[in-house]
């Protein structure tokens, strides 16, 4: 059985895997890049909680950057459970795919 | 605004970063307020400043959620709304357990407070008198004062010279206007008549009936429904009516334009209609008319007349920048050159002085021809104290009442106290329930207000506020005020002892079923109940003062028969005819049994006699003048009003109708009262008799011989001393009342037969009666209502007050429950429980009466001072409050004492 996810925290999940320094910020910029769509702070560190609830990032305090004035960042990576959690639902995923006769698979 | 040497100076609104920094949990700030400002920036150069800002404003307020905040705050939080919802079930809970209780509780608070916005509403009315004019604060009536006059108060009113001079001489004078009564051209009464096109008369008597200046109407503001008050008097002919008037006479037609008859002779056209003079207005009329127009009028304005004449109220409206106070400090200079030739002739003083128009119903002592008996500023200031102390009372009863509940309540404070309550908590706790309480109460005092207040007119006589919609002081802010002070103050004073009460109770040993009680709360108590008792004996007391002064001054002799005399109005319409109509009128009455004399006179007792003039004897100069009042009767009138005379004869049959040339010859046979005697000099009334005097009637004065001396009699109620009286016979003076002497037997018959023959002998009028005793009465009206009003809240404040005493014997007896079992299992007999407990009730009644007595005594001798005669104060008024009281307190105590008495004792101890 798959562990239920949402589709945004699937997202921020894969994006936080894919980032060196995964933070609110990046997450959010890398977010919006990558869907186009936008999205509040707040927004991102909801799901970031969630996620860190469910076992599947852990985070760890940054170092004090000027820029933030002053402000530590927290930094996220998503856990061993995180990434069996995310390969399963893309087999889950791949498996529904193949099943569809009509659908081209990006062969051309 | 992308510019990237600016960003750095760019800030995010510091209120809202604030904001985060407030509510933010501090382990979370680093990461919440690091990305805020991070992304902050990098929006800037995406999107501008502006919008920056805003999403930085609108993320802050998206983070403000239970997640983002303190973790302890965050309990904090939730503790503090749930424990409000529990204090509120608790309240509930604890008000529905004891219904009875509650009910006393929240009733005794509400009376207090109803008796509170009564007064409140009554002392406002009180004091809104003649505000409703535009220019209140410039208007001032110009009084009167004289050193000769009969008595030594100024006249409220003036010479008719005095207004038009003071404007002509003093710039800062903009307006005068001047009001004079009917009384003083006509008689206190007119006829008014109406004959609509078909014929039919309409006939009233009219007593409101004013000549003014037409600046009157200018000057005031009484707002007129028909016509114009800046034109209201084309000529001497219009008149100028009030709206009930004018449907009285005319129903629902056009009143301008229509004639009104007076007296059947002469005729008036209504050119103007004004509303209803207002109930807080401090003079009051019906019709105005403006002789005033006409430059001779009354004899003409040479010097003769204009500073002679003292009859006409006198308004000035000054300009807006003057100073009344340098004004009346001219006002000796004024007199010295209108009337200072008379003044060293007569070796007289006369002065003038203002007073301001909103002064007059309260803040002046009834002066001499005032129209209307005037508020006093005395009784309203007796008002608010009675309602300071009901309002007082009804706390402290609150007080006695919550502290005495705190028994059922220890138990619940010593498990929250375990629980982890703080004392902050528990006084907060009950403190939320005092202001429950108070709310409540606050809300049926209203409904008590509303459905008292029709009585509470007809008590005061005045139409404070005829509905609710009306009423003043709901739209008034300062009401608001009051009121949120009075519930806050309540809440807070009333709710703050028993919350500390409550809140000290140690937890352990509350709940091991021991109660820790300080002596100090005790004593506090005791002083709560002691000044609740003085209170009561202080307003007890009070009452009955005022009624046995009102029914002294009812029931007290007179000097005639005022309980058999009828007085009827002498017709007002009439003609030559009138003496020969009179002498029919009184032979007809004669012949029925039940009717022995009858009298016509000027005046009647009941009233100030209007005429007054002096008297002084012959050998004596100007200088020995003394004022006195002016009763012109015939030889009836001393057998009709059962006096008795002090020395010398009566008038003589027909004595008065001797023609002038004869009187001219010969001293004018006068009588006078005992205190006339008494202020000319002499010893014994005997002495007077046969003396010459000369006396003042009218501009000229007479040589008279005082042919008798009548024993005081009271002419005015028994506030006023005796009135100096001379008694004058002339021919055709104004005979105003008949005055008739009748049998009780059968009053109805008999008045209905004077009735039949009055309307044969005079037609055309109106047959108006009443009997002296309810006319002489009405004097009172004013203190009986004092004292009703006075009574109504003293009994209230005693209600409350028992409801008060109820809560603390409960409260004292509920802690002994124990001692009474175990004095009782030791052999106690009932009675000597009742002793023991009732002991310390009646030292504290002995103490407030102690304290409140003397107080009562001084206050009670200072209302009295109002009256020349005065009751007896009397022990009746310190024994009956005690007495009162006593009997109060240990019944309840006796009750409470017997209740728990009665208990099975094995029933009171178990229970541990």
């Amino acid at each position: 059985m798959t562990p239920n996810l949402g589709n945004l925290e699937e997202s921020v999940l894969l994006i936080v895997m894919i980032l060196e320094e995964a933070y609110g910020v990046s997450v959010a910029d890398a977010y919006e890049e990558k869907t186009g769509n936008t999205i509040s702070i707040p927004a991102i560190h909801t799901v970031l909680k969630r996620l860190e609830e469910k076992g599947m990032l852990r985070s760890c305090m940054g170092e004090a950057t000027a820029e933030r004035g002053g402000r530590r960042k927290r930094l996220f990576e998503a856990t061993p459970y995180g990434y069996s959690v995310i390969s399963q639902i893309r087999k889950t995923r791949l498996q529904l795919w193949s099943l569809i006769p009509k659908l081209d698979l990006g062969n051309g | 605004m992308g510019n990237n040497k600016h960003h750095k100076k760019v800030h995010p609104p510091r209120w809202a970063d604030r904001f985060l920094e407030w509510y933010c949990a501090s382990g979370l700030l680093d990461e919440i307020q690091g990305d805020l400002h991070e992304v902050f920036y990098t929006r800037i150069e995406k999107y501008g400043a502006r919008k920056a800002r805003w999403l930085f404003v609108k993320e802050v307020l998206l983070f403000c959620k239970p997640a983002s905040f303190e973790k302890n705050t965050n309990t904090q939080y939730i503790i503090l709304s749930g424990m409000l919802q529990n204090y509120l079930k608790i309240a509930w809970r604890n008000t529905l357990k004891s219904k009875a209780f509650s009910l006393i509780n929240v009733l005794g608070l509400a009376i207090g407070l109803a008796a509170c916005f009564l007064i409140m509403q009554y002392v406002r009315f009180e004091l809104s008198y003649d505000t409703f004019h535009e220019n209140a604060d410039r208007i001032y009536r110009v009084i009167r004062e004289n050193e000769n006059s009969a008595s030594q108060t100024p006249s409220a009113t003036n010479h008719p010279g005095a207004g038009p001079n003071l404007k002509a001489d003093f710039p800062e004078v903009e307006e005068y206007a001047r009001i004079v009564h009917q009384s003083i051209f006509w008689s206190d009464m007119t006829a008014w008549s109406y004959e609509d096109e078909r014929g039919n008369v309409e006939v009233f008597n009219e007593e409101e009936v004013y000549n003014v200046d037409p600046s009157f109407l200018m000057m005031f503001s009484f707002p007129f429904v028909y016509g114009d008050p800046d034109e209201a008097f084309p000529n001497t002919r219009s008149v100028v009516i009030s709206e009930t008037t004018a449907k009285k006479f005319f129903g629902a037609e056009d009143p301008l334009g229509k004639t009104l008859m007076v007296n059947g002779q002469a005729p008036f056209t209504v050119t103007g209609v004004f509303q209803d003079v207002p109930e807080n207005s401090h003079i009051k009329f019906d019709i105005l008319l403006s002789f005033f127009l006409n430059e001779g009028w009354g004899g003409g304005w040479d010097n003769n007349w204009s500073w002679k004449w003292p009859e006409f109220f006198t308004y000035v409206k000054l300009s807006p920048q003057a100073d009344p106070a340098a004004l009346e400090a001219k006002f000796p200079d004024f007199m010295q050159q209108y009337v200072g030739d008379r003044m060293r002739e007569t070796n007289s003083k006369e002065g003038m002085a203002l007073q301001a128009l909103t002064d007059i119903h309260l803040k002046s002592p009834n002066l001499d021809k005032e129209r209307e008996v005037h508020g006093s500023e005395q009784t309203v200031y007796f008002l608010v104290i009675i309602a300071v102390l009901i309002l007082i009372i009804a706390w402290i009863n609150y007080i006695n009442l919550s502290t005495s509940k705190s028994m059922e309540r220890a138990q619940e404070v010593g498990l929250r106290k375990v629980a982890g309550a703080s004392r902050y908590q528990l006084v907060t706790q009950f403190l939320f329930e005092s202001a429950i309480v108070n709310f409540l109460a606050i809300g049926v005092a209203f409904g008590l207000v509303l459905l008292a207040l029709p009585y509470f007119n007809q008590l005061v006589g005045k139409n404070i506020s005829s509905n609710i919609i009306d009423l003043i002081l709901i739209n008034e802010s300062w009401f608001w005020l009051t009121l949120a002070g009075v519930f806050l103050l309540g809440s807070f004073l009333a709710g703050l002892y028993p919350a500390f009460v409550l809140s000290s109770y140690r937890a352990a040993s509350v709940l091991k079923g021991k109660f820790f009680r300080s002596r100090s709360g005790i004593f506090l108590r005791k002083a709560l109940v002691g000044s609740q008792f003085a209170i009561s004996v202080a307003l007890i007391a009070g009452t009955i003062l005022v009624f046995r002064q009102v029914s002294f001054m009812r029931n007290q002799d007179l000097g005639y028969a005022k309980d058999q005399l009828l007085v009827v109005e002498s017709p007002r319409v009439g003609d030559s005819t009138f003496i020969q109509r009179l002498e029919t009128f009184k032979t007809e009455l004669k012949r029925n049994p039940d009717i022995y004399h009858m009298a016509p006179t000027s005046e009647v007792p009941g009233k100030l006699i209007s005429q007054m003039n002096f008297i002084r004897n012959r050998d004596e100069g100007t200088e020995a003048n003394i004022g006195i009042y002016h009763f012109h009767i015939d030889q009836d009138f001393i057998h009709t009003y059962g006096l008795t005379m002090a020395a010398g004869r009566n008038f003589r049959e027909a004595e008065h109708l001797l023609p002038p040339d004869e009187r001219e010859k010969n001293p004018v046979p006068v009588m006078v009262n005992e205190k006339v005697i008494e202020l000319l000099g002499y010893q014994t009334a005997e002495e007077a008799v046969h003396q010459l005097v000369y006396f003042g009637l009218g501009p000229r004065d007479w040589e008279g011989e005082i042919v008798g001396v009548v024993e005081n009699f009271h002419q005015r109620s028994l506030k006023t001393a005796y009135d100096p009286i001379l008694f004058f016979p002339a021919s055709g003076f104004p005979r105003q009342y008949f005055t008739i002497n009748l049998s009780m037997d059968q009053p109805t018959e008999t008045v209905d037969f004077i009735g039949e023959q009055y309307k044969e002998a005079f037609p055309g009028n109106q047959f108006n009666y009443y009997f002296l005793d309810d006319y002489f009465n009405r004097q009172y009206a004013a203190d009986q209502q004092f004292g009703q009003v006075f009574g109504l809240f003293s009994g209230l404040a005693l209600l409350v007050a028992c409801l008060g005493l109820f809560g603390l014997s409960t409260f004292m007896i509920s802690q002994r429950v124990k001692e009474i079992a175990i004095r009782k299992v030791l052999g106690a007999t009932l009675s000597s429980m009742v002793y023991l407990f009732s002991r310390d009730f009646v030292r504290l009644i002995i103490a407030a009466n102690l304290i409140a007595l003397p107080l009562v005594y001084l206050a009670v001798q200072r209302w009295l001072s109002n009256f020349a005669f005065q009751v007896n104060i009397g022990w009746v008024i310190f024994v009956i409050p005690a007495a009162l009281l006593l009997i109060i307190s240990l019944s309840t105590v006796s009750f409470q004492t017997i209740k728990t008495g009665s208990i099975n004792p094995v029933r009171s101890l178990r229970q541990e």
